[in-house]
């Protein structure tokens, strides 16, 4: 791969320049070699990494004889598997919002049935005495969902354009979807990449009652002032107040009532382990030569671990030749 | 009559490398042209006040009512180099239900939860 002319989408830099850090590289191939796998004859394939959506289209081509380069097609059907791909995901899961949205027995789910005509139309459903939800409101979250431009949703089969897809309820819990367009697929395949990039220390401590934050400001100010003591080298330090700031950072509002709990949790990114191994190390310490009435856990387990970063690069197809191999038992 | 987002549209998080990929999907028709006049690329970005680093691009969908706004940056350098505990940034998207919007009292039965 890295022989080749192909840049880093991230950073515009050559993908050369992953030389030494490198540790995996994966092509995402689409339905193409499934479909094919399918038409020899396979009950079951198993592949390298291929995008999520064209698990779903490979059967539906087979089925209906869809060309590999019949975009009009392609189109929806990989709507379709954009739609099943996460599970309960468009049946009512990751979705309630209590007052908001509602979800009948969100333990009991059930996963999506998409019943799809020649057309790439589809009915989505689920079984009957389930919990969860299929309505128009599931069906646009998962449609939209990790989509960026929804008009060229590029997948390694097909561009799938959604803004002309109509949604219906037709039923409860039977929502149809029909007319997403589809446009030809383009001449290059995406790869992600693996690097070696370091460390990860983290952990964590508690205070609770009257005072906490005020105590867990002290303890932030503890932490920073022994990480320039220690001479910790570090890409990168976070400390957070869980209950506070540490999911929305700097958009959290700071002037609401004063949380009766609040965590803090520290991580730094580090070049080495023994960098990120400091930051226990001086949790450690909160314990004992810390702010009074510290909450503190035993640490079982490392609290370290390696970050491989991941880049993303774009390689022409030809590059990623496929094959395939049939095994009988 | 002013109401925040939480009670015109819903909304979900999504990652890609160290893009966050938010939806915003309006109630109804009526509240999605709400959405639209109110809630810009920059003005999203703004209320994010930092934690999104790079661009925000935003495309319209008015078939399914809905906005779609991709942010760079928004992600701690991606899903494994990044240090905030909701690494994937899933929670991401919940910051700007509380988005203020102003709704024309005729389209007050649209809303949610008022």
């Amino acid at each position: 791969m890295l022989d080749q002319t192909d840049t880093i989408l991230e950073n515009g830099k050559p993908t050369s320049s992953l030389r030494e850090s490198i540790v995996s590289a994966e092509a995402y191939l689409g339905a193409e070699p499934i479909a094919a796998a399918l038409r020899d004859g396979a009950q079951i394939v198993m592949t390298s990494r291929v995008a999520d959506p064209s698990l779903f289209l490979a059967p539906l081509m087979h089925e209906f004889g869809w060309d590999p380069l019949d975009h009009a097609h392609l189109g929806p059907g990989s709507a379709v598997g954009h739609l099943l791909e996460c599970g309960a995901q468009a049946t009512g899961g990751y979705f309630a919002d209590p007052g908001m949205k509602d979800v009948p027995e969100p333990w009991n789910l059930a996963f999506p049935i998409a019943e799809v005509d020649e057309n790439g139309d589809a009915v989505f459903s689920k079984v009957a005495g389930t919990g969860g939800a299929i309505t128009t409101m599931t069906v646009k979250e998962q449609i939209l969902y990790e989509v960026h431009d929804p008009a060229n949703y590029v997948t390694p089969d097909v561009v799938v354009d959604f803004t002309t897809a109509r949604i219906e309820e037709i039923a409860t819990d039977r929502v149809r979807v029909s007319g997403v367009s589809g446009k030809p697929r383009t001449p290059t395949l995406k790869v992600s990449i693996g690097c070696a990039e370091g460390f990860i220390g983290e952990d964590m401590f508690f205070y609770a009652g009257p005072g906490a934050l005020a105590r867990a400001q002290l303890a932030r100010r503890i932490l920073e002032e022994r990480f320039k003591i220690v001479g910790l080298k570090a890409e990168d330090i976070r400390i957070d107040f869980i209950g506070v700031n540490a999911i929305h950072g700097p958009a959290s509002p700071m002037d609401g009532a004063e949380p009766y709990e609040v965590a803090v949790r520290v991580a730094a990114r580090t070049l080495t382990r023994e960098e990120a191994v400091k930051v226990g190390r001086e949790v450690d310490g909160m314990a004992v030569s810390g702010v009074g009435m510290t909450g503190k856990r035993v640490p079982h387990q490392d609290r370290t671990r390696e970050v491989i970063g991941v880049w993303s690069s774009l390689t022409p197809r030809d590059r990623v030749p496929w094959s395939i191999r049939m095994y009988e038992s | 009559m002013q109401v925040c987002l939480r009670n015109v549209a819903h909304v979900r998080s999504g990652d890609k490398g160290n893009t966050a990929c938010i939806s915003v999907i309006a109630f109804s028709p009526e509240l999605y042209e709400v959405v639209r006049q109110q809630l810009s690329a920059a003005q999203f970005k703004a209320f994010y006040k930092g934690v999104i680093t790079g661009e925000v691009r935003r495309y319209d969908v008015p078939g399914l009512a809905a906005l779609q706004f991709v942010a760079e940056g928004a992600l701690g350098g991606g899903v494994s180099r990044s240090l905030c505990l909701d690494n994937y940034g899933k929670a991401l998207c919940s910051a700007i239900l509380a988005y203020p919007l102003e709704v024309p009292e005729c389209l007050q039965n649209n809303l949610r939860g008022t």
